[in-house]
């Protein structure tokens, strides 16, 4: 491997490492399964790395790839129909508009979400954590409730969090 | 629709966590479709919720790291999807190209969280179960409760220790080492190398000695305990006084019978005996592997070759010996291979162990005045064949880290140090599983047996490792008796090391330990 061409990977690793939650966040709004957006993610990965050669360095690299991760769930949609992706295709762009238009703030709403999970009491913390980590059941049986009611409490804490998100965000802009 | 009232932003809360918990119906989705067609307000929502969930997603794994460690198990963390992108970057920064298996195989690596897998589904015969059925072969995590409702299940714990419950039976599987009978029947195989495996219930807490016993749990808290062969201790629970209680010990062919009111002779023992003594046919499945091994019988020359089903075998060059000292010595089984000092040898690892190594097994005999300066890695192989994880073993030297002389493995993201005492001049069997993880999106685990028995171990976490600094030279091949490359090596005698591209079983292991072979379908069957 010459000296640019290992510069040049470098460079990638950096960029992937830097952005790929934001292009995970922006295939998971598309295709709300999570296997599936991993699934698309992967892919989306491999033409990153294919196209790489055709990225300009200092251009905002995360728009870039999710462009490319929009036409990786455009052509799942024409693959699996609606079993992966489940809008149709004008949802589907208007949704992909509204997150490119929401992006910039998704690192400040990652970073407050942390804090507002702090606020949490351990129960509802350990459900929401076991619910991401292992799925429902588990996270139902870990904290002693049935199925139905843990339902009802991921509905009412995601509720929570998204307001606490918003309001931290509302309180540093006027601070 | 651009406003949204108070009712439709509670209904679009709803429906996005519906979808998010992959419980929306059609009718949802559809419902959920039209208000994003409509609204600018509901979009926001629904891709703030999305960005929120991705968030939760990568702080759940982070947080799981957080917990305590139990004593015998460290968790292996998948090489996710989530990371698979930055994995094939890494990839290409290392010069190789994206082979199909990378980015779609669980990728060992070892972190510190909670154990994931404590027992996995065996054998089964005509089983009906309350809610969803597990497959053979399903592993179990700890506080997993099985609900048989009718037919035979073989349950494997990580110890070693075998359950065979017979519908109706709820069963709560604790840890490798525990179960909780909550109703029916069990009857409980425990080899030597699991003693104190515990079977406990209302009434009482059978700590098994080696042995075969059966318990039946009552719905109204009693229980019964029948000793087919060995001996189990018991000790009645839930009693005025219980701290009174004395452990006793029941032999074979004795029974006993607890309950509230204290423990009883068991009415129409004999019959019931009889009826326990029979043996369960229940279904095995034989899983195929794929293996390479070298067994080190040579006995003379310079090259150890090795025998596997897949591939061409990798030949260990073993370099020139000279006059005074030979690379030959006696083994556990027939020939080993002496290592003094002289530099490490590798093997090139090729074919589908080569792709991903999932057990490791070999017999290792260390001086038992083993220099503690001269302490280094006797072995140490990537554990797939692209340079991302990788694992070294050797004995512990460092009193702080744990015991002197234990089994001492480390991986790129920390160090973990076992308890049995390797440097004795006697042969230890040692094996090393890189388990799958139980649940799709769960984490998968290391564990480590030495002499056939799960062994305890500490975790020393330390720093993690990066890409960069594994050895160059371990990509794709495995290093015997010291650092890979270094001009020093180890002192000890290896005998028979299998690499092998599934995890071995607790009965695997044990039937490898005693027998030097692999376990053939009709010898499961026949167990």
């Amino acid at each position: 491997m010459s000296e640019q061409s290992a510069d040049r990977t470098k460079e990638l690793v950096l960029l992937m490492t830097q952005h790929q939650r934001r292009i995970f966040s922006y295939i998971y709004t598309l295709v709300p399964d999570r296997h599936s957006a991993e699934d698309i993610l992967q892919e989306t990965s491999l033409v990153i790395c294919e196209k790489f050669s055709d990225f300009r360095t200092g251009t905002d690299f995360a728009a870039w790839a999710c462009q490319i991760a929009w036409w990786q769930v455009r052509a799942a949609r024409t693959k699996f129909a609606r079993s992966k992706v489940i809008f149709d295709e004008k949802v589907l762009e208007a949704v992909a508009a509204t997150a490119s238009e929401l992006a910039p703030e998704q690192s400040a709403r990652h970073e407050a979400l942390s804090r507002c999970l702090q606020k949490l009491n351990p129960r509802d913390r350990e459900l929401l954590m076991t619910r991401y980590e292992s799925g429902v059941e588990e996270a139902a049986q870990r904290t002693g409730r049935s199925l139905v009611a843990a339902y009802k409490a991921l509905t009412r804490l995601r509720k929570l969090l998204h307001d606490c998100v918003t309001n931290a965000l509302i309180s540093e802009a006027t601070a | 629709m651009n406003e949204m009232t108070d009712n439709e932003r509670v209904e679009l809360n709803e429906l996005i966590s519906s979808l998010l918990d992959g419980r929306a119906s059609a009718t949802e989705v559809s419902r959920l479709e039209n208000m994003l067609a409509r609204s600018d307000e509901a979009r926001r929502f629904y891709v703030r919720s999305m960005e929120l969930s991705a968030s939760l997603c990568e702080y759940s794994g982070e947080m799981q790291s957080e917990r305590p460690e139990p004593a015998n198990v460290i968790r292996v963390a998948t090489w996710s999807r989530w990371t698979a992108p930055l994995a094939a970057a890494a990839a290409v920064l290392f010069g190789i190209w994206i082979a199909r298996f990378f980015l779609g195989q669980n990728q060992p690596m070892v972190s510190e969280e909670l154990p994931d897998s404590v027992a996995h589904l065996s054998g089964s015969k005509d089983c009906k179960w309350l809610g969803a059925a597990p497959a053979a072969g399903d592993e179990f995590v700890s506080g997993r409760r099985l609900e048989l409702v009718s037919g035979f299940a073989e349950v494997t714990f990580d110890s070693g220790a075998q359950i065979t419950i017979t519908g109706p039976a709820t069963l709560d599987l604790r840890s490798a080492w525990e179960a909780e009978l909550q109703r029916g029947t069990l009857k409980a195989s425990v080899p030597p190398e699991a003693i104190g495996f515990r079977v406990v219930n209302a009434a009482v807490e059978v700590v098994d000695l080696g042995t075969e016993f059966s318990m039946t749990a009552e719905e109204g808290g009693a229980a019964e305990v029948f000793v087919l062969k060995g001996a189990v201790e018991v000790q009645p629970r839930n009693q005025a006084g219980a701290g009174a209680q004395p452990r006793s010990v029941l032999r074979e062919k004795q029974a006993r019978r607890f309950a509230k009111a204290g423990s009883t002779d068991v009415r129409d023992g004999d019959g019931k005996f009889q009826r326990f003594a029979a043996k369960i046919a229940v279904e095995r499945m034989a899983h195929p592997l794929n293996y390479v091994r070298w067994s080190f019988d040579e006995g003379a020359g310079d090259i150890a070759g090795a025998a596997t089903n897949t591939s061409n075998g990798s030949e260990i060059h073993l370099g020139n010996s000279d006059a005074q000292k030979s690379h030959w010595t006696r083994g556990r089984w027939g020939g080993a291979l002496q290592m003094d000092g002289q530099p490490a040898v590798q093997a090139k690892l090729s074919g589908e162990v080569g792709r991903g190594v999932r057990s490791i097994a070999c017999w290792v005999k260390l001086p038992a005045e083993a220099q503690v300066s001269g302490a280094q890695s006797f072995l140490s192989l990537p554990l797939n064949r692209l340079p991302q994880t990788w694992t070294e073993f050797s004995w512990n030297s460092l009193p702080g880290d744990g015991v002197l002389g234990a089994l001492r493995m480390q991986t790129r993201q920390g160090t973990v140090v076992g308890t049995t005492q390797l440097r004795d001049a006697k042969w230890h069997h040692l094996a090393a599983i890189f388990a799958q993880p139980a649940k799709k999106g769960n984490k998968a685990h290391t564990k480590l047996y030495v002499d056939g028995r799960l062994e305890n171990f500490s975790v020393k976490p330390g720093t993690r490792r990066s890409l960069a600094e594994m050895p160059a030279s371990l990509d794709g091949a495995l290093w015997l008796g010291g650092q890979p490359g270094g001009s020093i090596g180890a002192t000890l005698a290896v005998d028979e090391l299998l690499l092998v591209d599934r995890q071995l079983s607790p009965p695997e292991i044990r039937h490898l330990m005693q027998t030097n072979q692999l376990i053939s379908a009709e010898v499961l069957a026949a167990n």
